[in-house]
């Protein structure tokens, strides 16, 4: 039995990583003006973002085609997988999940099963990683989606966000009801949780931003997994990772990773922060 | 107009009752009236919304307006009914303290169909330990100072004499010297050469209450039977043809006192100086007001026939020019902040906001409801209470965004069914900083812990105009400079706005800050504003600065640094 793992490009799985585990990876479309690419493979993220403020129109997202997945699919099965699981960023924020539904029901060359991870960015990848990890072990995909149907109860990620603009933009967060409305700065220190964006807290200033959201991560230790993620912001990263650096679980690599631009554009440059599994129940 | 008192007590005066009380409560109420403005004037902060004066006035006046047409006879529900009308028009420290005062003596008259010395002085002590008990931290050298003798006076006279009258002699001396020696008791007053403003007030209003059992004039005569009547004709009404130039443009207005008064020549004299012209009064006191090209010739009369007080002059023109200018004014475009909608069970935010651009920010940040502090930012225990009521669900916290708000605040959160907390905000800044960390649907214990945390997070500065001269905390302030305050704290003064702001910027310390907030007053325009925070990123380039229409009375800028 051969269990092959596929996810996308916005569970943000650091290349060497996916490599390692034979995890395959669908690249989310990035629209800038007029023009469509495939993230991670036609464009690079740091000249993305260094690009970003210059745009004429603010770039947008959109989920691979479904024929995509079911190439994919197609493609593992004639190298000998004999099941597929594939996981994918949260299905309230995305429609990537939706597609992938589609190209499994489109081919018939392996039996596919679909996860929502509820999750964006690492919070997705550390839930893939998991997931390889076990198939490798030798678990069963029965076995793996009981495991991850706990572990996403334990996923988390936390950012602070430089600017309320890109959320705003994204349209997929109502954000008045959380009063944050449009005349005052706000940095505020967003959650996402089983699916659901709400603001952990309501800030105005970076540094006190970066504190919070640093006292709440240290608030659900210890963790099985913790990685921070960035946009654009290497030094803020790399300060978190100093001030985290007794969080971080033995025996497993620090992870720190600039967010993909699928997920950066709605969270905006600056965004700072962790995505973590934690051991807590 | 208030009606002059014309029945006095009998000679020996042993009982009181309802009527009497409420003869003696208008008499202080148009005595305090009469004298508001000097209470005003002895405000040691030499900021402009100080009115101590007429916050007393207005708590008096509500008071008042409760039994003005009451026949009550029963005087102890004639207190209970002046009590609860002070209570709810309570507003400012004074104000409150002041309702506080009513209440006791409510409590302590309360069954009593007439009372006597005893009863009084008894009151009066239960009046005292009231105020003193309604107070976080009681100050000495204030209102309550004068209080606290005036009972123990009340009880020696009681013993002396069973007259009322002098029982209220009594207390009304020792007031006037529990006043006196109030700047022994506080420094600050000592440093300003003045008595404590709440203390005269309460002085004033016991004065009142004398004048009136001694039969002597406390106000205005008023009444169809009087030819000395005539009713007060507001400035607007007599305003000239849009856009013309008026033919006497200074409104003036005095109170004359002295001694056998002919107030027939005076009003002659008067009206042949120019237009608008209304004299009333009596042998002793006599208030003019006239309309004159100039201010000099009345206000040189009155002074050769007495004393003057209340003067008060205004450019009529000036303010014509304003009403017709302010219809074209640009106001600032600011995104319509979202209908805050409160669900029961949910956290009701009630937030004073004394400007309207302060008022769009506290709804933009979920505040559902704004107690607006108008002129005086003062609003009373009634508005407050009113808001709490209107705010649709049975969980509020009220912000009331300065210090002279929170006693107030918290009268109206005792007077409510519902469970309301008072985060105590001394400042906007303080309060949108809470805002931060409101939770509409947390839990209200929880969610009063983090705001009021919040409230550090934020230093506060704020700019206007000295009303008067005086040395505080080691500040010199000439009147009419530019005064800056830091956390309530008056720490610069000079000529030089530029200079204020920059020595207030230094005691924020801005060098370790992140983030300014610049919100600029009604009588400060967008460019005004811009130029200031150019000026400020030049002396810290690392701090963003946000700059925010704040439509605020009296203060050019209120900062908020973090």
């Amino acid at each position: 039995m051969t269990i092959k793992i596929v996810t996308d490009s916005a569970c943000d799985i650091p290349d060497a990583v996916a490599a390692e585990l034979g995890i395959t990876i669908v690249p989310v479309y990035i629209n800038i003006g007029d023009d469509s690419y495939l993230e991670g493979v036609e464009l690079s993220r740091q000249t993305f973002y260094q690009n970003l403020s210059g745009y004429k129109q603010y770039p947008t997202t959109a989920a691979p085609a479904s024929g995509t997945f079911a190439e994919v699919y197609a493609r593992l099965a004639q190298n000998g997988a004999t099941e597929v699981l594939s996981l994918h960023v949260a299905s309230e924020l995305s429609a990537t999940l939706n597609a992938a539904r589609l190209g499994a029901e489109a081919q018939t060359a392996v039996s596919v099963t679909l996860f929502d991870t509820q999750q964006i960015t690492m919070g997705a990848g550390l839930l893939v990683i998991l997931a390889a990890e076990m198939a490798a072990a030798g678990r069963s995909v029965a076995d793996i989606v009981a495991s991850l149907n706990e572990r996403v109860k334990q996923a988390y990620v936390f950012g602070m966000l430089d600017t309320l603009e890109a959320l705003r933009r994204s349209g997929r967060v109502g954000l008045a009801q959380f009063g944050l409305g449009t005349i005052l700065q706000i940095k505020p220190v967003m959650m996402i949780h089983q699916g659901i964006v709400s603001v952990a807290a309501k800030i105005r200033t970076r540094k006190r931003s970066i504190e919070h959201a640093l006292k709440l991560v240290a608030g659900l230790s210890p963790f099985e997994r913790l990685a921070i993620i960035h946009v654009n912001a290497p030094e803020a990263a790399e300060m978190l990772r100093q001030q985290a650096a007794h969080l971080f679980p033995r025996g497993h690599a620090v992870l720190m990773t600039e967010i993909t631009p699928a997920i950066g554009i709605h969270l905006g440059l600056g965004a700072v922060g962790f995505a973590c599994i934690t051991k807590k129940e | 107009m208030i009606k002059e008192t014309s029945t006095t007590p009998p000679p020996k005066w042993l009982q009181c009752n309802g009527q009497q009380l409420r003869k003696l409560a208008q008499a202080s109420l148009v005595w305090l009236e009469k004298h508001h403005r000097i209470v005003n004037d002895l405000n040691v902060f030499p900021v402009p919304d100080g009115d101590t004066g007429t916050n007393m006035l207005l708590t008096m006046k509500s008071a008042y307006k409760k039994i003005e047409n009451s026949d009550e006879m029963h005087v102890g529900k004639m207190t209970g009914d002046l009590a609860h009308g002070a209570l709810m028009g309570a507003r400012g420290n004074s104000g409150v303290i002041l309702s506080q005062i009513w209440r006791g003596l409510a409590k302590g008259l309360k069954d009593k169909e007439t009372f006597n010395a005893n009863d009084l002085a008894q009151a009066i002590q239960e009046a005292s330990d009231t105020a003193y008990g309604g107070v976080m931290r009681p100050v000495e050298g204030t209102i309550l100072t004068i209080i606290r003798e005036g009972a123990e006076e009340a009880k020696d006279a009681a013993v002396k004499s069973k007259d009322l009258r002098f029982l209220l002699e009594r207390v009304l001396e020792r007031s006037e010297q529990a006043l006196e020696r109030t700047p022994d008791l506080l420094p600050v007053l000592k440093q300003a050469g003045v008595v404590d403003s709440g203390g005269k007030g309460l002085v004033y209003i016991f004065e009142g209450m004398s004048r009136y059992v001694n039969g002597q004039m406390v106000g205005m005569t008023e009444g169809t039977d009087q030819d000395q009547v005539a009713a007060y004709v507001p400035a607007q009404a007599l305003a000239a043809p849009e856009g013309g130039e008026l033919e006497n443009p200074y409104d003036v207005q005095f109170i004359l006192m002295g001694q056998k008064l002919d107030v027939v020549a005076v009003r002659n004299r008067i009206d042949a100086m120019g237009d608008s012209t209304v004299v009333v009064g009596d042998e002793t006191t006599i208030k003019v007001h006239i309309h004159v090209k100039d201010p000099g010739e009345p206000l040189s009369y009155g002074i050769s026939l007495g004393q003057i007080t209340d003067v008060v002059v205004e450019n009529m023109q000036e303010q014509m020019e304003d009403i017709i200018n302010a219809g074209s004014a640009s106001i600032p475009t600011q995104p319509e902040p979202p209908q805050v909608t409160v669900e029961p069970g949910q956290i009701g935010v009630v937030a004073v906001a004394a400007g309207d651009g302060l008022a769009n920010i506290f709804r933009s940040l979920g505040a559902a409801f704004i107690v607006n502090g108008g002129q005086t930012n003062n609003p009373s225990t009634e508005e407050i209470f009113q808001a709490i009521q209107d705010v649709p669900t049975d969980k509020v916290i009220i912000l009331p965004n300065n210090k002279n708000i929170i006693l107030a605040a918290e009268a109206a959160r005792d007077l409510s069914p519902k469970q309301v907390a008072v985060i105590p905000s001394r400042t906007t800044p303080q309060g949108f900083s809470a805002m931060m960390a409101l939770n509409p649907d947390g839990d209200l214990a929880a969610t009063v812990a983090s705001m009021q945390e919040a409230l550090d997070y934020v230093a506060t500065g704020e700019i206007t105009r000295a009303t008067r001269s005086v040395e505080l905390d080691g500040v010199d302030v000439q009147e009419g400079e530019i005064i800056g305050l830091v956390n309530g704290r008056l720490r610069a003064s000079g000529s030089d706005m530029h200079q204020t702001i920059t020595q207030v910027l230094a005691e924020m310390e801005m060098d370790e800050r992140e983030l300014l907030s610049l919100y600029y007053g009604e009588d400060v325009t967008e460019a005004d504003a811009t130029a200031v925070a150019n000026q400020i990123e030049e002396l810290y380039p690392d701090v963003e600065i946000e700059i925010l229409p704040g439509g605020q009375a009296h203060y050019f800028y209120i900062l908020g640094a973090e």
